[in-house]
């Protein structure tokens, strides 16, 4: 039976049965949990097209949800319309901020060092733009967000508010998932394969590697900034602080390489696992910041192809399953 | 004297002491990724360490002195340790691998030993200088400003000294223009690494000690010092110590200009911006 | 079909290439040789342009090569290997043609068409059935041979190939030399081909151009340059043989 086509349904199927199982009413606890699964999930998803298909290690991924967050935010506001018109734009400027980022960088042949001190430094850069502008963010106080809701819906399926939210973060995976897909089995996918490896022969062979290094740095941001609007609806505020490199980066570039890179599945086993690792530390948030810093190193150390690329192959050793295997 | 000049200047001070702390810790960046080709993200951290040992050594022996020879010692011992463990293991690898493993592995370093320091201080702090302010003709000058300046560059001769008058040191700056040739003049590269590691660690030590003197520090601090380090070491080529310290003091007084005059998050986009600029414009040997 | 006049390049103080002009035909052989350092692989990159000629032109069926990228070169038809064998390693030995196939020229096939292509061209070299294989795991002779099938697939009028032979038995020499002749009669494409073991360049080539620190110093038949004063000269310094 040939998996892959199945793969993507699969995991729609399961993550929406989910709160069916798990979500209580009046529970807010977990639904919240489970949400902040999918956003980091979703993020991790973005980010493996930049960083694991091309090797372009973008440090801003909490920098550029929040320039989707307020460019929506601000338009929606300016224009006098329902957030929900504005979402796509703010989607739109961040994936043009990262395809220019990516443009320039492939043009000038950086090296990751020279991208990732980059990105961090835009990522910084940002952080601070943020708070300077407090006209339109709230600056460090913050600003109250427009409400993401849809009355039609939530009544008829008697939605709590975080169940719609988590309901339509699912839709955003999905459509990502789709995308991810889509190009990986497509020229897109395999030109990124092969910039990966050696960009020199790439480039010898045909492949235009500025184009397509600049399109995957746009679909990532893109999608890094369609969730920064819905990240922000879990507390129906929004700060600066929030979209941090400690707060988002660290925590997203942790579970692309626990759960794997280039792997459909893996960006959510990771968000799985790291986001249910970050609840047990509630009890000792202290150690919160340790665990990670260890969980960093011995990830690089010994672990960097990821749980699921692991398992897979532990499979196709132990039962001989060759190719079949989704990932 | 006008009261404008009078207040260029004492920022001037302020700058230059500033300056010397970045410099202090760019080298550490500098050093480090020169010879190793590991961008040292746990930098930061170990000016931390300094000032909270200080403070504790202090306690303990009661004279401040003391207390920073014991600190500055005992910082050494932990940045052996981390060479002798995470770095062995980062530099088994080659290339690609060897930068992603660096700086991934020094960041989680400096988000463990963070985590680890915080639960014990986790207030801001300063090293009580008690040293007054000074009047000039008619200028207000920070004394700590003066002290820093006056240590860093006591530091700085000695370090100048170390280039280029030791074996240890010239055999570094071979190293970093060729490692290969110098591997064939008998020179031992990982003795060398292990050895400038721990000398930008106690630097940087240093340069979180001078820091708390002209304000506060907090653990939460750790990474801005980091960037700071890191953004000093690429304004000035990453490879080139003299470029290093110059990219230090022109950084330390830009921001102290812009600080006064334009404000915090101004100050901060500035420097992240000459930052970005000059990664874009010329690379140089990080690019490489 | 490739006009190259007065090619120069220069990396600060020192000149790589010194004003070189010379042509490649249809269907041509033409060896490049000349002793370390004589320029032979900056030559190459001045015409696939990954180090653009500081004078000179280079025109490849009448467009103007110089100014380009590499990847728009290399879909014009100009098609090079490696010194160093650059197959994609993590790779299927399919997929390393495919990508020939798919961006190699002007055309923009399907995913399935460039299989097709794919499989005929491993065919051509000798690796049909081993389309599976991860490329890394390959010898360095079938690497080679791999990496001229991802040229072949592109279809190019001009295939640059750099040193191929070394590091390879004199029968994988042989193999490799085959194939290059039957790309050129099969195929109708041009080899351009820098090599340092004479034999196969001697025997194989219609013709063959030297260069000697940067400059062109001869450009003839393999009879010819053997024969030339000068050649030897630059080889063994003016030792008497």
């Amino acid at each position: 039976m040939n998996w892959e086509r199945y793969k993507i349904p699969v995991a729609v199927i399961v993550l929406a049965l989910l709160p069916v199982f798990f979500f209580e009413e009046g529970v807010s606890y977990v639904s919240r949990i489970f949400t902040i699964f999918l956003l980091y999930a979703t993020l991790a998803l973005a980010l493996d097209v930049a960083f694991g298909q091309t090797d372009q290690l973008l440090l801003f991924t909490g920098g550029i949800a929040g320039i989707g967050t307020y460019t929506a935010v601000e338009m929606a506001s300016v224009l006098g319309v329902s957030l929900w018109g504005t979402i796509l734009v703010g989607g739109l400027a961040a994936g043009i901020v990262g395809a220019v980022v990516c443009w320039v960088a492939a043009r000038r042949q950086l090296n990751v060092i020279v991208i990732s001190i980059l990105t961090i430094s835009l990522q910084l850069a940002m952080i601070q733009t943020f708070n300077a502008l407090r006209d339109i963010t709230g600056g460090n106080t913050g600003m109250e967000v427009p409400a993401l809701t849809a009355e039609a819906i939530t009544s008829t399926m008697g939605w709590e508010p975080l169940t719609f939210l988590y309901y339509l973060f699912l839709l955003l995976l999905t459509a990502l998932m789709v995308v991810h897909h889509y190009l990986t089995n497509s020229k897109y996918g395999l030109a990124f394969d092969m910039i990966r490896q050696d960009e020199v022969s790439a480039a010898s062979t045909g492949v235009a590697v500025v184009r397509y290094k600049a399109f995957a740095g746009f679909v990532a941001t893109f999608f890094m900034g369609l969730v920064g609007p819905l990240y922000v609806q879990i507390g129906g505020y929004a700060t600066p602080g929030m979209f941090q490199f400690a707060t988002i980066d660290v925590l997203v570039l942790i579970i692309l390489v626990v759960g794997g890179m280039r792997t459909i599945y893996g960006p959510i086993v990771g968000a799985a696992l790291i986001v249910y690792v970050n609840e047990a530390l509630q009890a000792a948030q202290e150690f919160r910041t340790m665990v990670f810093g260890a969980m960093l190193i011995v990830l690089f150390l010994y672990f960097r192809n990821g749980i699921v690329r692991y398992a897979r192959d532990l499979a196709v050793d132990r039962f001989d399953l060759g190719d079949r295997l989704p990932g | 004297m006008a009261v404008g000049a009078r207040l260029l200047i004492g920022l001037l001070v302020d700058g230059i002491s500033s300056g010397l702390i970045l410099a202090m810790l760019g080298l550490g960046i500098t050093l480090v990724f020169g010879l190793g080709g590991v961008l040292n993200l746990a930098i930061g951290i170990f000016s931390l360490l300094g000032i909270v040992l200080v403070m504790e050594a202090t306690g303990l022996v009661g004279n401040v002195f003391v207390g920073v020879l014991v600190a500055l010692v005992a910082v050494g011992l932990v940045s052996l340790a981390v060479d002798r463990s995470l770095l062995s293991l980062v530099y088994r690898s080659e290339g690609q691998e060897r930068t992603l493993i660096g700086i991934f592995g020094t960041l989680g370093l400096a988000f463990f030993l963070e985590g680890a320091l915080i639960l014990r201080y986790p207030d801001v702090y300063s090293i009580p200088a008690e040293i007054e302010l000074l009047r000039v003709a008619g200028i207000v000058i920070r004394g700590s400003s003066l002290v820093s300046i006056a240590l860093g560059l006591v530091v700085f001769g000695l370090l100048y000294v170390f280039f280029d008058r030791t074996y240890m040191g010239q055999a570094t700056r071979t190293v970093m223009q060729d490692e290969v040739g110098a591997t064939l003049c008998g020179i031992d590269t990982r003795q060398l690494r292990t050895f400038v590691f721990v000398l930008s660690a106690v630097v940087a030590a240093l340069a979180g000690m001078l820091y708390s003197f002209t304000g506060e520090v907090g653990v939460a601090s750790s990474f801005q010092l980091t960037i700071n380090a890191v953004i000093v070491s690429v304004v000035g080529g990453v490879t080139s110590i003299t470029g290093t310290v110059v990219a230090g003091l022109i950084l330390g007084i830009i921001t102290t200009y812009a600080d006064a005059f334009v404000g915090a998050y101004f100050a901060a986009i500035a420097l992240f911006s000459v930052a970005i600029v000059v990664l874009l414009v010329r690379p140089g040997e990080i690019g490489a | 079909m490739l006009t190259a006049n007065g090619v120069t390049k220069t990396f600060g103080g020192l000149t790589a290439v010194d004003d070189v002009t010379f042509e490649i035909g249809e269907q041509e052989i033409v060896g490049l040789i000349g002793p370390n350092g004589a320029g032979k692989t900056t030559l190459f990159n001045t015409i696939t342009g990954v180090h653009p000629p500081n004078a000179g032109s280079i025109t490849f069926n009448d467009a103007e090569l110089t100014g380009m990228e590499p990847h728009q070169i290399a879909r014009l038809g100009v098609a090079r290997t490696f010194q160093t064998a650059r197959t994609f390693n993590e790779s299927s030995v399919l997929e390393n043609v495919v990508v020939g196939a798919v961006f190699g020229n002007e055309s923009s096939p399907s995913l399935d068409a460039a299989e097709d292509r794919a499989h005929d061209c491993l065919e051509f070299v000798g690796l049909d059935g081993r389309g599976e294989e991860e490329a890394g795991s390959l010898t360095i002779a079938d690497r080679k041979l791999l990496e001229l099938a991802k040229g072949i697939a592109a279809e190019p009028d001009l295939i640059l190939v750099d040193e191929i032979g070394a590091g390879l038995t004199g029968a994988e020499i042989a193999t490799i030399t085959d194939t290059l002749e039957r790309a050129r009669a099969e195929r109708g494409i041009s080899v351009f081909w820098i090599e340092h073991v004479m034999e196969a360049i001697m025997s194989s080539t219609d013709r063959i151009i030297v260069l000697n620190q940067g400059r062109k110093i001869a450009d003839g038949s393999p009879a010819e340059v053997r024969d030339d004063p000068q050649v030897a000269e630059a080889y063994l310094g003016g030792v008497e043989v």
